[in-house]
């Protein structure tokens, strides 16, 4: 008997078998981790309610982490060839999903364990209110996606309205951007800023040459491409440099006034 | 995995817990550095950022009490800024102290409570730990990331 193989975007045959799918183990790993951090963090804190900062933050990075990756997986695949990176493409919809059952951890953490339910949402800072309310539409963009990422759906739905959906996880990673911004708790740090900057010009410049080449089909638009470019990554890298001008930090606007007293 | 490490343990954090007052109305947020997890022996600051106008307060009448496990208080120093309060405190001891902030009002008093555990620095009694689900849960992830590599290595010519 042999087992009906679907072919993916690529037109490669799979294995239906669950154990033939990368997926499967992305998945697993993702779940493991959200079992091994609060119990590493429970035993090597005593603190329980450190316990729960550092579970909701290390959920809330690793949440980035995996939307970062997932992401960088299409402009990095129109430079080095849908081909080469077969394995990586096929594997983005389980990145995707582990970023969103992380976000979903992270807010769950947040709310339930730090705030003491919907109530504490009350008591919060304005900014914070509206920092948690840019997090929570990234989580709803972020769990829509998940939703809509098995096969059948993108089927009911056709591959170009998917497409376009899926297209909102960029909407979803600026309001992520500003949640972090606003009240993250490590980006007041030179050394954190530094390597989110990095991170994020060099998305920036994948997207710029993917949509530069997207535009400029012919070899003779060689001036244009490198106008659209230049245009779209300076663009880019000079919007994130100016976000702390047009974006309250709430650390550096509360911590450091306090009558000469800040912290480290 | 070196990230993250780095991430808990490199880099000094300013989160915050939310606070309520005695009456469930007026918000707080505590910030206590260094890390939220302040150094026994070693100078913390304190940091209030309380969700109502209180302008008309006066520093002096503002009082911030801490009380360690075996009931002996301490008042310390309060400044005030805005609705922001902040006050140097060193903890003597790796305990759990009771963080009690008063603020008076024209009708009422603003009372704030929370309970800071020390667990750096000077130890008098250290309290093993013995979460026997933490231990368990470690053990099966990591079991359970072994079991997968190992299936994923047997399969890899399938992906």
């Amino acid at each position: 008997m042999t087992a009906r193989q679907p072919s993916d975007s690529l037109g490669s045959k799979r294995s239906t078998s669950l154990l033939d799918n990368e997926r499967f183990y992305i998945l697993i790993l993702s779940f493991s981790i959200a079992v091994i951090v609060p119990a590493l963090l429970q035993l090597s804190i005593a603190n329980s309610q450190l316990v729960l900062i550092r579970t909701e933050q290390l959920y809330g990075l690793l949440s980035l982490l995996f939307w970062y990756i997932a992401l960088l997986v299409s402009p990095l695949s129109s430079i080095i060839g849908k081909q080469r990176m077969r394995i990586i493409i096929h594997s983005r919809r389980a990145i995707g999903v582990s970023a969103a059952f992380f976000a979903i951890l992270h807010g769950s953490v947040a709310l339930f364990g730090q705030l003491g339910g919907f109530a504490g949402i009350e008591r919060l800072p304005e900014l914070f209110q509206w920092s948690m309310l840019a997090g929570a539409i990234a989580a709803g963009v972020l769990i829509i996606m998940a939703v809509t990422s098995f096969d059948s759906v993108v089927r009911r739905m056709t591959p170009r309205r998917w497409k376009w959906l899926h297209r909102t996880g960029y909407i979803g990673g600026i309001l992520v951007l500003i949640h972090i911004w606003t009240v993250g708790t490590h980006v007041s740090y030179t050394a954190i800023q530094l390597t989110a900057f990095v991170a994020l010009v060099v998305l920036g410049v994948l997207e710029a040459y993917r949509i530069a080449r997207a535009s400029t089909q012919k070899d003779s638009d060689k001036l244009l491409f490198s106008i659209l470019f230049l245009t779209i990554t300076v663009s880019w890298s000079v919007l994130l440099l100016f976000i702390p001008a047009y974006i309250e930090n709430y650390h550096t606007a509360r911590h450091t006034s306090s009558q000469g007293v800040s912290h480290e | 995995m070196g990230l993250v490490t780095a991430f808990i343990t490199a880099v000094p954090v300013q989160a915050h817990v939310l606070l309520s007052d005695t009456r469930g109305e007026v918000g707080a947020i505590l910030h206590v550095s260094p890390d939220d997890d302040p150094i026994a022996g070693q100078s913390s600051i304190l940091f209030f950022d309380i969700q109502k106008d209180i302008s008309a307060v006066e520093s002096n009448d503002i009082q911030l009490t801490i009380t360690d496990s075996t009931g002996q208080k301490t008042t310390a120093p309060v400044t005030k800024q805005g609705s922001y309060i902040s006050s140097a405190y060193t903890f003597p001891s790796q305990a759990a102290y009771e963080i009690h902030l008063s603020i008076p009002q024209q009708h009422t008093t603003l009372e704030f409570t929370a309970i800071q555990r020390v667990s750096r620095g000077i130890s008098t009694d250290r309290v093993a730990h013995e979460a026997i689900w933490a231990k368990t849960a470690l053990v099966m992830g990591i079991c359970s990331i072994a079991v997968a590599c190992i299936l994923a290595f047997n399969h890899r010519k399938a992906f």
